[in-house]
């Protein structure tokens, strides 16, 4: 078990290794220093800027550094807002981006085992083929689409719920729906997919034969099983809900991280992106490996062989 | 003793929804259609502008309206159904070959072999996708060859993990055995027999993979990173289309209802796919 | 001769596809008395494993129509209803299927899936008290290092223990009646002996009825008071293994008993 994880986690260290050499070499290999391009600096003036953001120094040097100030959890410093830190700028938006994702995913992951559990068990029924509907809507429309379209509806049509910023708990509601949209469709298929694979399973068949009431079986036998591979999409569906997050902010003027990063984009600045992507893979892959870890603990078959699907 | 029973409406309603690929396949029809005739039914070109006609409703004279600067969106739209067909090949041609490549010398290789470039993979997997194409079209410079290579250089790892996968299930199997009995050496045994089995999943994964690029282009179209100016795919019309939403909604409903189209079918297809070849494969795209 | 414990009569059973309506059993009558083993024969696709799920009604509603009459322990079983049946399944009458791989869920130990039939049968037992019921039930089944096996998973276990801890857990609430689904078709041979031997102790020592459902005539020989031939959904031959061996009346049983003759003879 403990060699297991003990494994897990270097993984883990690695590739984060990995990524952040890959992001430093991607950025060294812009032509020019970022600051060329602005034609108002004298050459002293541009030595001194270069001097102070330690980009004078040679490539190895500057890597050196690189990497000692990110075991020190210092992302760096933004280009375009000077005397702003990564850091900063993190701790200032994140709970906003924090506090949607999570909502989303609390939304998505309970409404996608109703469904689920509802197609399982009416199988080709009415209500089935509507929530696989749903599901084929669900997956196609991108998000963009899908929050201006609850937009024109909600909002500008009935006046139903704010059209954007957010403010009060129904600001959050739109946004909740567009980010979760996608993992809902996806959970609900899966779900639905496996609780019908394993309603056949001959395992339930005994349990049935030992005459287990139909919600005994559900919850002891089924359930278990058949949410396994919901857990292990449940890293993915981070990912999801991280680049979804971009385009929701975006549309509805939220201030969370998601906008600063569209923003670093736009204005080519380098070194918050770099220090905005490492933070979101920093998070990607920690979750990526809880999850692993909690599937290691739900299915005693992968805890003794680890198998590659 | 048997008795057959006419099936009623309902049964055969489900009998006929049931075949998803036909959807799937007919939306698929109708775009690559769109792709290559379109432009030639229509007398504007894709990059003409008409200042007079600016933010035109469709009408007879444009079919899907104008943009802001006097452009037919019909036209356009078809030459975004070429580029994201573009795109959807460039991802079938490098899931094939890098995936497939990669995907076999990892089955069929030796143990250490195999799970020195599985753990490679991993590591370059657990890099979040979407995060290395931004990187990568920041750096690069936005236009058609950089999104391309943005959008596939993580994906193909998807379609390896499921070749390898395969092929390791197939390689302990006694037709295998049979085969190399006779003296058949391992190219011959993957080309002939590992590869051709192995084309139902490697199908469906492309069912995921291919809407999933054309999605990744329109998202960072969307981010203001994807082609530029004048050439239109569907990501940058969705992106100079939303601004106006409220006063001239064709702009964006019609590249939109495309990306739909163009998801749905993919995924009709898929599950008619998964239904004929009958397995479960890792959900995981994104 | 006192009441039959099981006593089935003209049953039927229907298949309901879009396309189709196929009648799978063919109006079957036969008894089960107490403490007697019985063996349903016939070649696979013959309707002997529906038979005995037909008996505990675990045939989805919807494409699987039953008629006639099963009469268990003075109640009509079709016409329970399905929490009725619910008091039955497990508790009266057992089912122990095919393969015990399957049988058994793969993500919970011996020790809950045991647990959760005697708990049912006995709701004011404790846990302490479960535990040491299920492990003496292993230890009865011959299954080596009970405690052990009780915290353990299915996939560490071999096939013959699998089996027996199937068994067990279709025991642990003592029914009248185990309906044994080929009981010893994954099992290599010396294992297959011991499973019926078991059996017969069982039948002897716990008032219990088995209807053993094989195609192996040589286990029929070995554990078997009665037999009944099944064929097509037809019952073609029923009589106590003496008579069926020695003198069988219909033709299928006769080919059946040819064939295995034959084999026997090239071995010789």
């Amino acid at each position: 078990m403990f060699s297991y994880l003990f494994k897990k986690i270097c993984f883990l260290l690695a590739s984060f290794f990995i990524l952040a050499s890959l992001t430093f070499i991607l950025m060294k290999m812009i032509p020019g220093d970022p600051f060329s391009a602005e034609q108002s600096l004298n050459a002293e003036a541009h030595r001194a800027l270069l001097k102070h953001h330690g980009l004078n120094l040679s490539y190895l040097q500057q890597y050196k550094n690189y990497i000692s100030e990110l075991f020190k959890g210092h992302l760096g410093t933004s280009l375009v807002y000077q005397n702003y830190t990564v850091n900063q700028l993190i701790r200032e938006s994140f709970p906003t981006s924090a506090y949607l994702g999570l909502q989303a995913l609390l939304f998505a992951i309970t409404l996608s085992l109703i469904l689920g559990l509802v197609c399982a068990f009416r199988p080709n029924s009415w209500s089935d083929h509507l929530i696989q509907i749903g599901m084929a809507l669900g997956i196609s429309v991108p998000s963009f689409i899908l929050a201006t379209i609850l937009q024109y509806f909600f909002s500008i049509k009935w006046h139903l719920l704010p059209l954007a910023r957010w403010e009060t708990f129904s600001h959050t509601i739109l946004p909740t729906i567009t980010l979760a949209a996608l993992p809902t469709a996806f959970m609900t298929r899966l779900i639905r997919n496996n609780l019908m694979q394993i309603l056949q399973m001959e395992y339930v068949k005994t349990a049935k034969a030992k005459g287990l009431h139909p919600f005994t079986i559900l919850w002891k036998h089924a359930l278990r099983n058949a949410l396994l591979p919901v857990l292990s999409y449940l890293g993915p569906l981070t990912s999801v809900l991280l680049i979804g997050s971009f385009i929701v902010e975006n549309i509805f003027s939220i201030p969370g991280l998601g906008q600063w990063y569209v923003k670093s984009v736009a204005n080519r600045d380098y070194s918050l992106i770099m220090g905005l992507t490492l933070f979101y893979s920093f998070i990607l892959m920690t979750l990526n490996f809880i999850v692993d870890i909690a599937c290691g603990l739900l299915d005693p078959r992968i805890r003794i062989m680890p198998v590659e699907v | 003793m048997q008795v057959s029973v006419t099936l009623s409406h309902s049964q055969r309603f489900k009998y006929h929804f049931y075949s998803m690929q036909m959807y799937g396949i007919l939306i698929l029809c109708f775009l690559i259609l769109m792709m290559s005739v379109g432009p030639y039914i229509s007398t504007y070109h894709y990059d003409q502008m008409h200042l007079a006609a600016k933010n035109h409703a469709p009408s007879w004279n444009f079919w899907f309206g104008t943009d802001d600067l006097g452009r037919d969106i019909f036209v356009r739209t078809c030459y975004g159904a070429r580029i994201s067909f573009c795109i959807a090949i460039a991802t079938v041609c490098i899931d094939l070959f890098l995936g497939i490549f990669v995907g076999s010398l990892a089955g069929l290789a030796n143990p250490k072999v195999d799970e020195c470039v599985m753990r490679l993979l991993d590591i370059l997997y657990s890099i979040p996708t979407l995060l290395t194409a931004i990187l990568l079209s920041v750096f690069f410079g936005s236009g058609l060859l950089s999104i391309v290579i943005a959008v596939n250089v993580i994906s193909w790892i998807t379609m390896a993990r499921i070749v390898r996968g395969q092929i390791l299930l197939l390689k302990e199997m006694d037709f295998i055995l049979a085969v190399r009995s006779l003296g058949a050496n391992s190219s011959y045994i993957l080309l002939k027999h590992l590869l051709p089995n192995t084309w139902g999943p490697i199908m469906v994964t492309l069912t995921m993979t291919i809407p999933s690029a054309i999605f990744s282009e329109a998202f960072l179209s969307f981010l203001g990173l994807g082609i530029q100016a004048p050439m239109a795919s569907w990501g940058t019309m969705a992106y100079e289309g939303l601004p106006a939403l409220q006063y001239y909604p064709w702009r964006l409903f019609f590249p939109a209802a495309f990306i739909s189209l163009t998801m749905l079918s993919f995924y009709l297809i898929g599950e008619g796919l998964k239904k004929t070849f009958n397995s479960s494969y890792s959900e995981n795209i994104l | 001769m006192s009441d039959p414990l099981l006593s089935v009569s003209q049953l039927s059973l229907f298949h309901q596809s879009q396309q189709q309506h196929t009648q799978l059993i063919q109006e079957i009558s036969f008894f089960i008395q107490k403490q007697e083993i019985v063996g349903l024969v016939g070649e696979s696709g013959s309707g002997k494993s529906l038979t005995a799920q037909s008996i505990l009604q675990l045939l989805p509603r919807k494409n699987f129509k039953i008629s006639g009459s099963i009469h268990f322990e003075d109640k009509e079983l079709l016409t329970l209803s399905e929490k009725e049946l619910r008091q039955i399944r497990g508790k009266r009458i057992a089912l122990m299927s095919q393969d015990p791989s399957a049988a058994l869920n793969p993500t919970l130990t011996i020790q809950t899936q045991l647990l959760e039939g005697l708990c049912r049968t006995n709701s004011k037992i404790t846990k302490k008290e479960a535990i040491r019921i299920s492990t003496e039930w292993l230890e009865r089944m011959h299954v080596p290092n009970a405690s052990l096996r009780m915290r353990q998973y299915p996939h560490e276990l071999s096939g013959g223990t699998k089996q027996r801890i199937a068994l067990a857990m279709a025991l642990i609430s003592e029914p009248a009646l185990l309906l044994a689904d080929e009981p010893t078709t994954a099992l290599d041979m010396t294992v297959q002996a011991e499973i019926l031997l078991l059996f017969k102790e069982l039948v002897q020592k716990n008032q219990l009825s088995v209807l053993l459902i094989t195609h192996d005539l040589g286990v029929v020989a070995n554990c078997c008071d009665r037999v009944l031939v099944l064929k097509a959904g037809h019952l073609v031959e029923t009589g106590t293994v003496d008579e069926i061996f020695s003198t069988p009346k219909h033709a299928y049983t006769q080919s059946l008993l040819q064939s295995k003759r034959n084999l026997l003879a090239y071995a010789n």
